[in-house]
């Protein structure tokens, strides 16, 4: 580890909606080092996913990146052409989608979509694409591969079809794999079955993940630091036993307590929520976002948060003062 | 796929004989006396009810038979080819209608490839320029083109392209597809079903644009090109592919402006003739062909689903 694989700075991203500008991501900073997981987290509409899209420049045509920057081994992604960043996407980032089900093209055979972007990476021949086809679909363990790749995505179930979006993620060998939710349409043990198997990934051919979920316990057993966004801001960034061990943020902790684990410790009756919902971000920058009021043991003394970043490394953004 | 064609075909039957009892029914309560009408231009009370003669043909015709064994007896004679004699001038119908109709299958194909092979490429090009000139123009003028009746359209482009710029004959009769005569015609036959195919196309595209699978595409690098033609294209066929068969069952059934306006002697022209006439067996003869051509149109629909959609293949082996 040590070595920093994607730097993003002060990343902004807008949607433009109805003659306002919706503020989705507001000066998001991180980095990944080379073979490191990264777990998100974050409630619906926090901008997790903005976020990544922002990075390979996938997002719909009503948002636009506003500032920022995201070096990736040294190139700024945002400032790339479109050549470049073509290359980047699916070639040394590759993506995994949160809905298998509707992420293939459904008229097209699996073993014609998973190992195609070789063809236009690698400049492989068609049977080189099917044979390494073959083998990612082996490797993410989908029995029978060389009969799978004539199937249609309709034939695979949704556990099997994440296994093989994992593959074409896999498939020119990326230094980097953003998976976006890749568990959530999923029930739960199959869930347990693709952490185990991206665990095992990872290891083996170590690739650096960042992994978005809403599940801080999914996450728990896979990344080495897990980051908490809320309201398109980072509010709080720590490895795992930090974040589990001594939560900074009212927010990080609202998410923690909703965890059913972490009340059966306490012998909570009730599963807790987080109250309200998260803010409109529409007209004016939020900047402080996450009002600290809702939540009890912070209802007066700590109407000021510094920042919440632990590693003296990270130059984190001061997040300002809550709003009352 | 031969079981799937046949249910098709069983599915179609019932359809078609209760169509045909109501035409038949139409025409036997309303239509007016057939002797009568077979003898109008003979001014004679010869044929006229009462008259032995009128009654011993009326017996030889089987018309005093009741209505449900007559329509039975035209059923079972038309099932094996027989539609009968025409009530206006006596020749058989089917030989009036197999002369007419290759005419008008020929303009449906032709006006078909034309609408497939321009309207669907406008379509795609207009939603990948969506809200931007080029859409905006060949969106205009499909609404445009779609406004003007065809026998607006008709005789305007005669007036336009024979007399104003004399470049083509006034075209009249059919004398083929690839003859100047069948440019006018066919340009007219084209294009207001091509304003639909174009609105269709285009809004097919727009939708796969949106799909998730299409993002996949996108996040995977491939070039833009290969986006659209292979992710892209082919899941818009299915509604496309939908609409072009309606569009070739209207051209089937309702060139009946076209034929008249450019004096095509096609199946329109033979509608309009029996319904002028009351020539009710050539009406019932005409009613079954463009029924048969709609229902087999329709079946060539079905069967081309599964090669384009391949999660329809299960559907098809069933008996869905």
């Amino acid at each position: 580890m040590g070595e920093i694989l994607l730097d993003v700075k002060d990343l902004k991203t807008r949607f433009r909606s109805r003659g306002s500008l919706v503020h989705a991501v507001n000066g998001v900073s991180f980095h990944v080092n080379r073979g490191e997981t990264l777990g998100v987290v974050g409630e619906s509409g926090c901008g997790k996913s903005v976020t990544m899209l922002s990075l390979l420049r996938l997002l719909p045509p009503a948002a636009q990146v506003e500032s920022g920057r995201a070096l990736f081994e040294g190139q700024d992604l945002l400032k790339m052409n479109f050549g470049q960043i073509q290359k980047v996407r699916g070639g040394k980032i590759g993506l995994i989608f949160q809905d298998p089900m509707t992420s293939f093209n459904p008229v097209l055979t699996i073993g014609d979509q998973v190992g195609e972007s070789l063809i236009y990476h690698r400049r492989a021949s068609k049977e080189v694409a099917l044979k390494r086809t073959v083998e990612l679909l082996r490797l993410v363990g989908i029995p029978d591969p060389e009969q799978r790749i004539k199937d249609y995505p309709h034939q695979f179930s949704g556990g099997m079809r994440q296994r093989a979006m994992i593959a074409m993620a896999l498939a020119c060998e990326p230094g980097l794999i953003i998976a976006d939710e890749p568990t959530t349409a999923l029930d739960v043990t199959i869930q347990a079955q693709i952490v185990e198997l991206v665990k095992d990934l990872r290891d083996r051919l170590g690739v650096a993940i960042i992994w978005i979920t809403h599940d801080l316990s999914l996450v728990a057993g896979l990344a080495d630091r897990i980051m908490v966004m809320y309201a398109g801001t980072i509010v709080e960034e720590a490895t795992v036993e930090e974040l589990f061990d001594d939560p900074r943020h009212p927010y990080t902790l609202g998410l923690l307590s909703a965890l059913p684990a972490f009340q059966a410790e306490k012998n909570v009756r009730r599963l807790a929520s987080i109250p309200g919902s998260p803010p409109i971000y529409a007209n004016r920058p939020l900047l402080a976002h996450f009002s600290c009021a809702v939540l009890s043991p912070w209802n007066v003394a700590s109407q000021n948060y510094p920042h919440y970043s632990r590693s003296p490394l990270e130059k984190m953004p001061a997040i300002a003062r809550p709003v009352l | 796929m031969i079981r799937f064609i046949l249910l098709r075909l069983l599915r179609w039957l019932p359809g078609v004989l209760l169509l045909l009892l109501i035409v038949y029914a139409l025409m036997f309560y309303g239509g007016g006396d057939p002797i009568q009408i077979m003898f109008s231009r003979e001014a004679t009370d010869l044929f006229q009810p009462g008259n032995p003669r009128y009654e011993a043909l009326k017996d030889k015709m089987g018309l005093n038979r009741p209505f449900l064994v007559q329509f039975g007896d035209y059923v079972w004679k038309a099932a094996q080819g027989d539609l009968g004699l025409s009530l206006a001038d006596g020749r058989p119908v089917m030989e009036s209608i197999s002369a007419a109709f290759p005419i008008t299958l020929s303009i449906a194909l032709a006006a078909t490839a034309i609408i497939a092979l321009v309207g669907i490429p406008l379509g795609v090009i207009a939603a990948l320029n969506q809200n931007h000139w080029p859409d905006n123009l060949i969106l205009g003028g499909a609404l445009f083109f779609w406004g003007i009746p065809t026998f607006v359209i008709a005789p305007l482009l005669m007036v336009l392209l024979c007399l104003q710029f004399p470049i083509l004959p006034v075209p009249h009769g059919w004398t083929g597809v690839f003859t100047v005569n069948a440019i006018i015609p066919l340009t007219v036959a084209a294009i207001r079903p091509m304003a639909i195919v174009i609105r269709q196309a285009r809004s097919a595209v727009l939708d796969v644009l949106s799909e998730d699978y299409i993002r996949t595409a996108r996040a995977k690098g491939l070039p833009e090109w290969v986006t659209i033609t292979k992710h892209a294209l082919r899941p818009v066929l299915t509604p496309v592919v939908t609409q072009m068969g309606v569009v070739m069952t209207n051209l089937l059934a309702g060139s009946l402006l076209l034929e008249i306006v450019f004096g095509i002697p096609g199946i329109g022209r033979l509608i309009r003739d029996g319904i002028l006439n009351n020539d009710y067996s050539l009406l019932l003869g005409c009613v079954l062909v463009v029924l048969t051509m709609v229902t087999l149109t329709n079946l060539l629909v079905d069967i081309s689903y599964p090669l384009l959609d391949p999660r329809l293949k299960q559907a098809q082996r069933g008996d869905v």
